[in-house]
């Protein structure tokens, strides 16, 4: 725990003094966001309609941004070789790492996303619901996104490959976020629906860091 | 008796020890793939009477309905020899996920061409975001990935572990997508057909289609088999066995 | 023969089901012949190979001729 603690400290630091890391996924939220009404019409029912779902689609594109950030430099630093050589397992130092991320990088976009919805007319009743179903499934998507990031460290032009690893398992957290906001707007009951995203998000807490650390520790074999 | 376990293992996915099975088995496959294919396709396309509702076109279920199966079997069948060569460093295991890959991919876009097809004169548009076609699009995009992952990735080693990783990650995550894409559809019931509900086949429709649901597993060995088989060969070019073998008699069909 | 145009006619829907039947064997036809190919290729390019190889071990041989 002392571990993770002491990790997770010096890893928000360091990402910290990365702000252009952080930020930049954040421009491009919004920038998509902004094309949104320029692609579609700019008429305000369809854009309500629309908004929830696209401010979804930005949040995952987004975080495909975030993700060829996170291991960017370890090879470089060494980091890839300490937490393999530290006494603390590797597993709790990948976790620190994530927390920090979740915390600095991806916290930002999943608080950005429900105004950016609103900028489109979502109605604020249906904003809270699209922000407490993105903040349950973000550990999720972080863990899906660091996995496709993990495990093309080793290629060069890995930026474009790791999205189309990630975003097809991204689907079943897409529907239910999307559909929570949905059914919400309908008056339905979504607490299922919260559920449901909460144990996705559980599940890839407790599977997804040993994937991820073996997926980094294959980069060390050659 | 896990150690025992072990050798067993090792020496039957040893390569001249596997590729001598291969090299056995194969043609059995390989024909009886042939017949049971010949067979069911006449069972339905020529013996087999008649849909009251859908007329002849339901005959396409008897290609549609084994390669959607096949591509769901191989996805499995890829993750578990991933899992086999990533727990017991079985090297063959990996080839054979790897293998298994492109075939599998084969058979995902055929159930999605045919199905199509079948579309058109049932719902009347080649194609409709219903519950099956979508999850059987985004498994096509998992075997996509998978094979762009291993491609991309220089040594072959560190390729074959990589690719294990995401095929095991994707096989836990496929009955979610399944589960997600099922509950999404039923959210917006829309004016169309099931392409299933409401319907059964009658017995003499069912004969065929089990008899080329066969043909195409026993396919999907031979071609595995065989495939592997000439990896394992470019492999192990200049080991003893594969000298001998070549020097001796030719591998046949 | 009318009954065999008849069969081919598949009840009007003749389109539909012999596209989908050549789309099978397309995708067969991959599978098949690709197996074969590569395994022949492997396979000469193994022969090619040993020949090479038994080339080197008894140089005299190949001057000889």
């Amino acid at each position: 725990m002392n571990a993770f603690l002491a990790s997770f400290e010096r890893e928000c630091r360091i990402a910290w003094r990365q702000k252009m890391d952080v930020l930049n996924p954040l421009i491009f939220m919004a920038i998509i966001i902004s094309l949104a009404p320029l692609a579609l019409e700019p008429s305000p029912r369809l854009l309500a309609e629309v908004a929830a779902g696209f401010a979804w689609l930005a949040l995952l594109l987004g975080a495909q941004l975030t993700g060829s950030a996170l291991f960017a430099d370890d090879w470089r630093t060494g980091w890839l070789k300490q937490i393999f050589l530290s006494p603390s397992p590797a597993t709790v130092l990948v976790l620190a790492r994530l927390a920090a991320w979740w915390l600095l990088g991806f916290l930002p976009l999943v608080l950005l996303s429900p105004l950016a919805a609103m900028m489109l007319g979502l109605p604020s009743a249906s904003a809270m619901a699209l922000l407490l179903a993105l903040l349950l499934a973000s550990p999720a998507l972080l863990i899906f996104t660091a996995l496709g990031a993990a495990l093309t460290l080793g290629i060069g032009r890995a930026a474009a490959l790791a999205p189309l690893l990630v975003l097809p398992l991204l689907v079943p957290l897409l529907i239910f976020g999307a559909g929570i906001v949905r059914l919400h707007a309908d008056g339905l009951p979504v607490d299922g629906q919260y559920w449901l995203l909460a144990a996705l998000s559980m599940l890839s807490i407790t599977l997804g860091p040993l994937a991820v650390t073996a997926a980094l520790r294959l980069q060390l074999v050659d | 008796m896990a150690s025992r376990f072990w050798t067993w293992l090792h020496k039957k996915g040893s390569p001249p020890v596997f590729y001598g099975m291969a090299e056995r088995w194969s043609p059995w496959l390989g024909w009886a793939s042939l017949a049971a294919l010949v067979v069911g396709l006449y069972g339905g396309l020529v013996l087999a009477p008649t849909d009251y509702q859908q007329g002849e076109s339901y005959r396409i279920i008897y290609i549609h309905v084994p390669a959607a199966w096949m591509s769901l079997f191989v996805y499995m069948f890829m993750a578990s020899m991933a899992a086999v060569g990533i727990i017991w460093r079985l090297k063959i295991a990996d080839t054979m996920a790897l293998v298994a890959a492109p075939i599998g991919a084969m058979f995902t876009a055929l159930a999605l061409a045919t199905g199509s097809i079948w579309g058109k004169p049932t719902w009347g548009t080649w194609w409709v975001w219903d519950a099956r076609l979508t999850s059987e699009l985004i498994l096509l995009f998992l075997y996509l990935g998978y094979i762009a992952l291993y491609n991309a990735m220089e040594d072959e080693r560190t390729a074959a572990r990589a690719a294990g990783i995401l095929a095991l990650v994707g096989v836990v995550n496929i009955p979610i997508i399944h589960f997600s894409v099922e509950w999404w559809h039923s959210l917006h019931q829309g004016p169309l057909l099931d392409l299933k509900k409401g319907w059964s086949l009658q017995p003499e429709m069912v004969w065929p289609l089990l008899t080329t649901m066969a043909g195409f597993q026993l396919l999907f060995f031979w071609a595995l088999f065989r495939r592997s088989q000439t990896v394992v060969l470019l492999k192990e070019a200049r080991s003893k066995w594969v000298g001998a073998m070549l020097s001796g008699d030719r591998p046949r069909f | 023969m009318e009954s065999l145009s008849n069969w081919l006619n598949m009840g009007g829907y003749a389109a539909f089901v012999w596209s989908a039947y050549a789309l099978w064997a397309l995708g067969f036809a991959w599978l098949v012949g690709g197996t074969f190919i590569g395994r022949n290729k492997a396979l000469q390019q193994l022969a090619a190979q040993q020949r090479r190889a038994a080339l080197k071990e008894s140089p005299q041989r190949g001057t000889a001729a």
